[in-house]
């Protein structure tokens, strides 16, 4: 069905190729899965079997893809989609249309294919793919998960054999991760072949029939996906916590008491809210993706006011204190790290806040090297890889000392060793500096093995506060259907 | 009014968009602009109506001074005076034939701006899009245009969390002088634009991935459902060619003065004529 010769390819500007001397076979109704560290080409080899590559990113290509006996190289892109249908990680940029019912038409219609047709086909995709119910829905109204389902849907109702899904879980909370899988599983018997890059892979090894690994560009094993486990343990399996014994986790630093906030004309989205946070631990809240997490998270920053409780800040009330004072006292990342970068360069990225905030810039370097930055201080920071950009966001806003760090969805779209990488330095900030971390995610392996303690919000309340173990048991009940 | 299909209620609109050009009296007019108010009150848009109608009263106003002094002809003199400015003197004059044109004036701006703010509001956008794309020529107009309206909600979304990142690291937008807070919007630019060319790179591979571009001749789904022939806009359509043949053999609608109140018998069932399919209920 697929046939990689001896692929090389390089994109304009760069000087090493992102892809080398790939030789790959993939049969008819095979599920083969893509692994690999961030950077390591899965992208690229996957944006060859539609076309993309070269056709949408121009650059310098050897060799042959042949995909259903179509060469892609005198083909084009729109041929090929016929075949190939393409999903990427994020669903928001990828959703073109108004409404799920016009995203279905939408591949369709560029297909050139009838009204009638258009309209039987989409009814028929919708009912199998269990989108009936919100056809009409524009994207704003549907969840990611409902998202990305509607972008499988809407490529398989173009007639393709081969689906291309570039980490489509990656943006997606489990369970919505979950009931992704349990779809492509379900293509896959009905006979569709599918090209999965992944990095959660525990999850897809049983799915997946065939595996391989891609590291610098190149093919460096292609079997079994159970051989993974033995052959790249480090891309399967978060290592062993790392936890150590830091400073005992001291007096709470935050109360929040009886928090409840709504956003105009809605009903509550947090309600009744009590939490404490001890200096010098790690607290994981999780929760379903719209669950109040990344909310609670903006009202404890102070850029929410809620309508009834309290926060208290070591002692004082949240709402006594300045903006400046606040600045100071919580430090927040958010979920995507781009929008924390608007410098030229990682220094100044790193030093603004602390300028900013008149604090000079004795200790910076302390910082670099706590994030292992020291290398790229002169790098644009838009240019470096997800984990990278993710440091230098923890770093600019640990640079001016807040005691509680506030981290939405750190981990979000990174592979296992980045992940690792960014929770070792979490971990040190708290065992050597003493700060506090409040860690927003849904992310049950980095909970498990590096939470100090968790609480499960559910349904806008704390439903459990204790062990990482116990919260995890009771947040997989509450995921299951 | 939401139930109402796309073309009956571009019939709808679109014969009263006309009939308020083509009618001059003032009792029509003023009937166009109940009916859309009545419309708006059954789509129950009344209050966003009104909010987009706010800005129009008093541009209204100018619109109905500027007439009432340009054009004081007439018999029927309600008031005179001589306006003594420094060396010169202005005669002015009220009459009802300007009082009625510069009213005429005011209610047919009204009729039109209603026309079009009631159906935008009681209309998804996405179908007028829709509509948009599939007219020849006119294709990726629409697209673009669906596709701006589609991640505007998107932009806000990543402008309030570029905005929450700044304020968290001690920009302050809300406080200090002018300057300092345009500088601090500012700084929105940046991540802003950056964010959004990212995502549009991931929307071209979107694009292309599902083959656009690639039918030469995409079917025109959208004017077919417009046009797709409804009781409704059958009768919507029926109604206005009747008064616009009126208009046109009986002169009904072509008053002129408040006096000449000839026509207004004709006046209540157009009303009745036009609100009793959504009054009816009626869907199609």
């Amino acid at each position: 069905m697929i046939e990689f010769r001896k692929v090389s390819f390089r994109y304009g500007g760069t000087a090493s190729p992102a892809i080398s001397q790939i030789d790959l076979h993939v049969s008819r109704g095979d599920y083969l899965l893509v692994a690999g560290p961030s950077g390591s080409g899965k992208s690229t080899l996957l944006r060859c079997v539609n076309g993309l590559v070269p056709h949408f990113y121009g650059g310098e290509m050897s060799g042959t893809v042949v995909v259903d006996g179509i060469d892609t190289r005198p083909s084009d892109i729109g041929r090929l989609s016929q075949i190939v249908g393409m999903v990427f990680q994020d669903p928001e940029s990828q959703f073109v249309t108004t409404s799920v019912r016009s995203e279905m038409d939408f591949g369709q219609e560029n297909l050139g294919r009838s009204p009638e047709e258009i309209d039987r086909t989409t009814t028929y995709f919708a009912a199998s793919f269990d989108l009936a119910s919100i056809l009409d829905r524009p994207p704003s109204e549907i969840s990611g998960g409902e998202k990305q389902k509607a972008i499988v849907a809407s490529v398989a109702a173009m007639g393709t054999q081969v689906l291309v899904l570039d980490e489509p879980t990656s943006q997606l909370d489990p369970h919505s991760a979950l009931q992704m899988l349990a779809l492509l599983r379900d293509l896959h018997r009905q006979g569709y072949t599918i090209v999965l890059a992944e990095h959660r892979l525990s999850r897809v090894l049983k799915d997946a029939t065939r595996a391989v690994v891609l590291e610098s560009g190149r093919i460096v094993m292609d079997g079994e996906p159970g051989d993974l486990v033995k052959t790249h343990a480090d891309l399967v399996h978060l290592p062993q916590s790392t936890k150590k014994e830091g400073p005992r986790p001291g007096a709470p630093i935050v109360e929040v008491r009886g928090l409840c906030f709504a956003y105009p004309g809605q009903g509550d989205a947090l309600s009744g809210i009590d939490l404490t946070i001890r200096g010098a631990e790690l607290l994981s809240i999780i929760a379903r993706n719209g669950g109040g997490k990344s909310t609670l998270a903006r009202i404890m920053a102070g850029l929410l006011g809620p309508y009834r409780g309290s926060i208290y800040l070591e002692g004082k009330e949240q709402r006594s204190l300045s903006r400046a004072e606040l600045c100071r006292a919580v430090g927040i990342v958010f979920q995507d790290p781009n929008v924390h970068l608007f410098h030229d360069t990682v220094a100044e990225e790193v030093g603004f806040a602390r300028a900013n905030m008149g604090l000079g810039s004795v200790g910076l370097d302390d910082i670099f090297d706590a994030f292992g930055l020291t290398q790229l201080r002169d790098r644009n920071p838009r240019d470096l890889s997800g984990g990278q950009k993710e440091k230098v966001a923890i770093a600019s806003v640990m640079s001016y000392g807040p005691r509680l760090l506030i981290l939405d969805e750190p981990t979000r779209g990174l592979d296992l060793p980045e992940k690792a990488g960014i929770m070792r330095i979490v971990r040190s900030l708290i065992e050597d500096r003493g700060t506090t971390v409040l860690l927003l995610t849904h992310d049950l392996e980095i909970v498990g093995a590096f939470s100090d303690r968790v609480a499960v919000l559910s349904q806008g309340r704390i439903s459990y506060e204790g062990q990482p173990g116990e919260a995890m048991k009771r947040f997989s009940r509450e995921l299951e259907p | 009014m939401h139930r109402l299909g796309v073309g009956a209620k571009i019939a709808l609109f679109g014969s009263l968009g006309i009939l308020s050009l083509a009618f001059s009296d003032l009792a029509f007019l003023l009937a166009i602009v109940c009916l859309c108010l009545s419309l708006a009150h059954q789509g129950r848009v009344s209050s966003r109506a009104w909010a987009f109608l706010k800005p129009f009263l008093a541009f209204s106003l100018v619109v109905f001074a500027i007439n009432l002094i340009a054009n004081q002809n007439g018999d029927n003199v309600i008031y005179r005076t001589t306006l003594r400015f420094y060396w010169t003197r202005i005669n002015f004059q009220l009459t009802l034939e300007s009082l009625s044109l510069s009213l005429r004036m005011v209610l047919r701006l009204l009729s039109l701006v209603l026309v079009f703010v009631v159906f935008t509001l009681t209309t998804k956008p996405e179908i007028i899009l829709t509509g948009l794309s599939a007219i020849r020529g006119m294709e990726s107009f629409g697209l673009l245009l669906a596709l701006s309206y589609r991640f505007l909600p998107t932009l806000a979304l990543d402008g309030t969390r570029i905005k929450d990142s700044l304020q968290s690291r001690g920009i302050v937008f809300d406080e200090g002088k002018r300057i300092d807070r345009a500088r601090a919007y500012a700084s929105l630019g940046i991540p802003l634009v950056a964010n959004s060319l990212d995502r549009s790179l991931q929307l071209a591979e979107a694009l292309e991935s599902r083959g656009y571009g690639m039918a030469s001749r995409r079917p025109r789904r959208g004017i077919s459902r417009l046009l797709h022939p409804s009781l409704a806009a059958i009768y919507y359509l029926s109604v206005s060619s009747a008064f616009l043949a009126l208009w046109l053999l009986a002169g009904v609608g072509r008053a002129v003065l408040f006096t000449e109140a000839s026509h207004l018998p004709s006046v209540l069932p157009f009303i009745v004529l036009y609100l009793l399919p959504t009054m009816w209920g009626v869907s199609e």
